[in-house]
């Protein structure tokens, strides 16, 4: 091979490389860490030598230095002094770890007692091998490892915990960065969510233990640095349910061609592209087939849009019909279904009608005497005389509910 | 912040990522050290002497010494989008697999000397001062890599004169 194939097999192997697009700012995230924390080593340092310990503080950046604090700094909290609950939380941690893939005795960062037991952050040097990070960290709650985490630079481990078993006591530990939380979020008159964040306090060991509210289904606590959302330790985010989007038979009467409906228009009307009916940190997901999204006409050509907001259970559903167009939402409040599948029922003002859906099911339909009429797919606007709706799951039995 | 260090990460961050790879011989990693590396020179960026490109690129090599991994998945990261197999570009993946393969082989002075000449087109004065080191150990280094590489990688030769 010539220099020039060299090139060019080397230039092929590496070709569709592009840097992560959030490297930027990941560096300055990183870099002013290592800048923050040279400031506290070289203070401490100073502390220290003031104080006559005689003690070395290394000041290099690099492994050696912070974010690594977990493995070098001594252990704070009330038990710090509990050397017998140091050593049950490092056995607990080896024994999750595996002996043969940490590096040393594990170190316990925070031990502090909570209303729900004992807490415990710990960090262990990764035994050198492929793919290994330089170590790892986690919470572990009473007998159980709650989370493990690679330890590695510009990586901002987890520093909050929702311990319990019903997960109501918020433990936060000292991440170097300024955390707000609100214990549960509510929904206003329109619809609306509403959160009321605090500052996290942390005592002189770096550790702020509150109490939430109860959640043992759905996580109902959200933090915050800034407006980057924070997730508490050991909490994976549900998946989301698909999104159900429903254009019916006649709607170009009130919206015009498909082609026609811009984007814009759409952001207008969809509420799901606005920050203040989403719960942007919060960790949420939802029960599928109900998160609607369903856009029709009127028979006197009034646009119609009928569509849900899913976190976890709550189901808020909305609707919004207008002559004009913009139209104002109307929150009809949480779906109440209690059917083997979601069923949604939204009777319009001005008897236009009564919009319904049930994720993939045959649908019929009748008013108060006459017989059943099928409907084409899984949701419709059904005249305003409709009120028996037949719903018949897939592969599922047959249920009948009132159109009120 | 002083001038220069946005517009310097922006620019050239792609070319130090690929170098990266190629020293590291994974993508993760690879941006791990990217990362180590540029924020190691965001702290110290009124301090750097001469082109941060340079200093950037002996960074690279040094801290890629003892970093290089088999191409395993890290355990507590899931797939990345760009770690999906692109079903048209099978060539190209077969092309990287045998380029990481091949350097695996090198000891780490003699892959950097041909990533650093070879991918980089850098003169050799250039790569000397990145690997901290005379030119004379430089031309050794890569032609000893270089005799491997042609070695390893000369059925690559067809999938490159095809594409022509």
């Amino acid at each position: 091979m010539t220099d020039i194939e060299i090139r060019d097999v080397l230039g092929r192997a590496t070709d569709d490389l592009q840097p992560p697009p959030d490297l930027l700012e990941r560096v300055r995230t990183g870099g002013r860490r290592r800048v923050a924390r040279r400031r506290t080593v070289l203070a401490a340092a100073v502390a220290t030598a003031a104080a006559g310990t005689g003690a070395a503080v290394s000041a290099r950046s690099g492994h050696d230095a912070l974010p690594y604090a977990r493995l070098h700094r001594p252990t704070r909290g009330d038990m710090a002094g509990d050397t017998a609950f140091l050593d049950q939380v490092a056995g607990i941690w080896r024994a999750r770890l595996g002996a043969d893939t940490i590096l040393g005795r594990p170190h316990v960062a925070w031990a502090m007692s909570t209303p729900a037991g004992p807490v415990a952050v710990v960090s262990s040097r990764a035994m050198p091998g492929h793919g290994r990070p330089y170590g790892w960290t986690g919470f572990v709650s009473g007998e159980h490892v709650v989370s493990v985490e690679a330890l590695r630079p510009g990586v901002v481990n987890s520093e909050a915990l929702l311990a319990g078993p019903d997960r109501s006591t918020l433990v936060v530990v000292d991440g170097g960065r300024p955390l707000s939380f609100s214990s549960d979020l509510r929904y206003d008159a329109g619809g609306r969510v509403g959160r009321v964040f605090r500052p996290v306090t942390l005592d002189a060991d770096g550790v702020m233990v509150v109490p939430v509210v109860p959640q043992p289904d759905r996580i109902r606590t959200a933090l915050r640095t800034g407006t980057t959302a924070v997730r508490p330790a050991g909490v994976e985010p549900p998946s989301p349910p698909a999104l159900l989007s429903r254009l019916l038979p006649g709607r170009e009467r009130a919206w015009g061609d498909d082609a026609a409906v811009s984007p814009e228009l759409l952001a207008a009307w969809e509420l799901r592209q606005r920050d203040v009916y989403g719960d942007p940190y919060g960790v949420h997901g939802g029960p599928p087939g109900t998160y609607w999204c369903i856009r029709g006409s009127t028979a006197d050509a009034r646009r119609v849009l009928v569509q849900t907001l899913v976190l976890d259970q709550d189901v808020r559903v909305f609707r919004t019909v207008s002559a004009t167009t913009t139209g104002t939402p109307v929150y009809l409040g949480l779906l109440n279904s209690p059917e083997t599948i979601a069923v949604l029922r939204v009777r319009l003002p001005d008897s236009l009608g009564v919009v319904v859906a049930a994720s993939g099911a045959t649908l019929r339909y009748r008013t108060a005497s006459a017989d059943w009429l099928t409907v084409t797919g899984d949701a419709a606007l059904l005249p305003a005389a409709a009120r028996f709706l037949e719903v018949t799951p897939p592969g599922g039995r047959m249920f009948r509910v009132p159109l009120s | 912040m002083a001038d220069g260090f946005d517009d310097f990460v922006r620019s050239r961050s792609t070319g130090l990522l690929r170098i990266a790879f190629l020293l590291t011989g994974d993508r993760h990693a690879a941006e791990d050290l990217l990362q180590e590396v540029l924020e190691q020179m965001y702290v110290r960026w009124r301090r750097i002497d001469g082109a941060p490109e340079a200093y950037a690129r002996r960074a690279l090599v040094n801290r890629s010494t003892n970093r290089w991994r088999t191409r395993t998945r890290r355990p507590e990261a899931p797939l990345a989008h760009h770690d999906r197999v692109a079903p048209d570009h099978s060539d190209d993946i077969a092309v990287r697999d045998a380029v990481v393969t091949a350097l695996r082989a090198l000891p780490p002075r003699q892959r950097a000397a041909v990533v650093l000449r070879y991918l980089d087109d850098l003169p050799v004065s250039e790569v000397a001062r990145a690997m901290d080191c005379s030119e004379g150990t430089v031309k050794s280094n890569a032609a000893r890599g270089l005799h491997h590489l042609r070695h390893v990688l000369a059925p690559m030769s067809l999938l490159v004169t095809e594409d022509s």
